[in-house]
């Protein structure tokens, strides 16, 4: 049985135990027709025990790219202040701005080279934004790998989230029904995953006449 | 015996001579004299920075001749002397800047990022087989708590608050007008523009180019640093020639 295991007073610290320690969060991003969105729960669990009711895992790095986490907060955490940095010294030592496409290679690279050095940045990734080239979805793993996906969901409702997802996803939906999609996809995590919960928050970024515009998500529960 | 006065030290850049002095570091502060002008004031509603530019040739893009440079949203540096010295020094304060945000998690101040280039610039006064950085920067900027600040640093290292300052070969001219002006254009920062502009002016040879000047503003209100571009420049330029007539 794991049940009383504190994770924070735990010495065994095996892979298999960190993975339980990851999971907890139901994260997804994805595109629509002029822009795209990526939304998170609230819930920041330790095993059985929710340890915040108001986890702040979706992140804006500039404005236009939202980061969406899962796994370690810690390292969630310490990954995009060093984003938000690394992007705001791109800007200024090339004189444009960083795309979508760079964020997330940036944060692939970052995150394979200390997987190859064997300290993993332990955490799931969804980079999304609107940029000069359109709209994007980015997905990254542990292992510093990245894809880019029209849709992707992270963290332990996953399968969850994702089933609903690739039921109803279509190319060109509207930023209304995208938002509509995507707070119906949370909502499964959030009813039928223990570790995922307590209210959502999100980013929508889309292109009105050639500016990229903001929107927030947030829903108390 | 017979050799002039202080022979030989000035070959090693950090070797005293004997009556205390740093020749290499003399040498730069020279270097940054035969530099284009650059001046900075600070007003209660934020700070200016001003330049000239001077072109080897009219083949050069004017647009690429840069001596303002953005360190963070709030902070932004006017360069005097050797340009490629001050780029490296303008990298190590965006990435000081950087790192201070993501360790406090709050913008850097004007003074701490000001110590921070310093503390680089006086490493190159003390250290075998360098030299130093033959660069003054007149470092702008809004604190979040103590407002509008103003700085500058010279090649030894060491750096001083300023109402206005000026840098480069127009300094002693432009130096005498602000002392006795200033306290007439601490006020706002359109007034201290001008003043800026007019300095300018009186230390350029021929006419002013708006293209071959570069001004950039720090405002209070938003802490944000906005450049000039040249019609806004030619309008500042025509409304002084108004006044002035």
């Amino acid at each position: 049985m794991n049940y009383p295991t504190n994770p924070l007073f735990n010495n065994n610290n095996s892979q298999q135990d960190q993975m339980n320690r990851l999971k907890g969060t139901t994260g997804l991003a994805l595109k629509f027709k002029n822009g795209a969105l990526v939304v998170a729960d609230r819930r920041a669990s330790m095993g059985s025990f929710t340890a915040s009711k108001h986890a702040k895992k979706v992140h804006k790095v500039n404005d236009y790219t939202g980061i969406g986490i899962a796994g370690s907060v810690s390292d969630a955490q310490a990954l995009v202040d060093l984003l938000r940095s690394e992007l705001r010294l791109y800007q200024l030592e090339n004189n444009f701005e960083p795309s979508i496409k760079v964020a997330g290679s940036l944060l692939a690279t970052i995150m394979h080279g200390s997987f190859r050095r064997f300290q993993p940045w332990w955490v799931q990734l969804l980079v999304a934004g609107v940029d000069r080239r359109g709209s994007h979805v980015y997905v990254l793993g542990p292992d510093g790998s990245i894809s880019d996906e029209d849709f992707f969901a992270i963290g332990s409702g996953t399968l969850l989230s994702i089933g609903v997802l690739e039921h109803s996803y279509k190319p060109d939906l509207d930023k209304e029904k995208a938002k509509d999609l995507a707070i119906a996809a949370l909502k499964t995590s959030l009813a039928r995953d223990n570790a995922t919960g307590n209210g959502i928050d999100g980013l929508i970024f889309f292109k009105d006449e050639d500016q990229v515009v903001t929107e927030e998500i947030h829903i108390d529960m | 015996m017979f050799a002039p006065k202080g022979l030989g030290y000035d070959r090693g850049s950090t070797i005293f001579s004997p009556d205390g002095r740093l020749f290499q570091v003399e040498y730069a502060i020279e270097a940054v004299k035969r530099g284009t002008t650059a001046i900075g004031i600070k007003t209660s509603e934020g700070c200016i920075l001003a330049v000239q530019k001077r072109l080897h040739t009219t083949l050069i893009e004017k647009e690429m001749v840069k001596k303002i440079f953005a360190i963070d949203d709030h902070i932004a540096v006017a360069i005097a002397g050797l340009t490629a010295d001050a780029r490296i020094l303008v990298n190590q304060a965006r990435v000081q800047a950087q790192i201070y945000q993501i360790t406090y998690n709050e913008s850097i101040t004007v003074e701490n990022l000001t110590h921070r280039i310093a503390d680089v610039k006086q490493a190159y006064t003390q250290h075998a087989g360098v030299r130093p950085f033959g660069v003054s920067l007149i470092i702008a900027g809004v604190d979040e708590i103590k407002g509008p600040q103003l700085f500058m640093t010279e090649p030894s290292g060491s750096y001083w608050g300023y109402r206005a300052a000026a840098i480069g070969s127009g300094t002693p001219i432009i130096v005498e007008d602000l002392e006795k002006s200033y306290l007439k254009i601490s006020e706002t920062l359109q007034e201290g523009i001008l003043v800026a502009l007019k300095a300018l002016q009186k230390v350029s040879d021929d006419k002013l180019d708006p293209d071959m000047v570069e001004i950039a503003v720090i405002s209070s209100s938003d802490r944000k640093l906005n450049y000039y571009n040249s019609i806004d420049i030619l309008n500042l330029i025509k409304q002084i020639k108004k006044k002035e007539e």
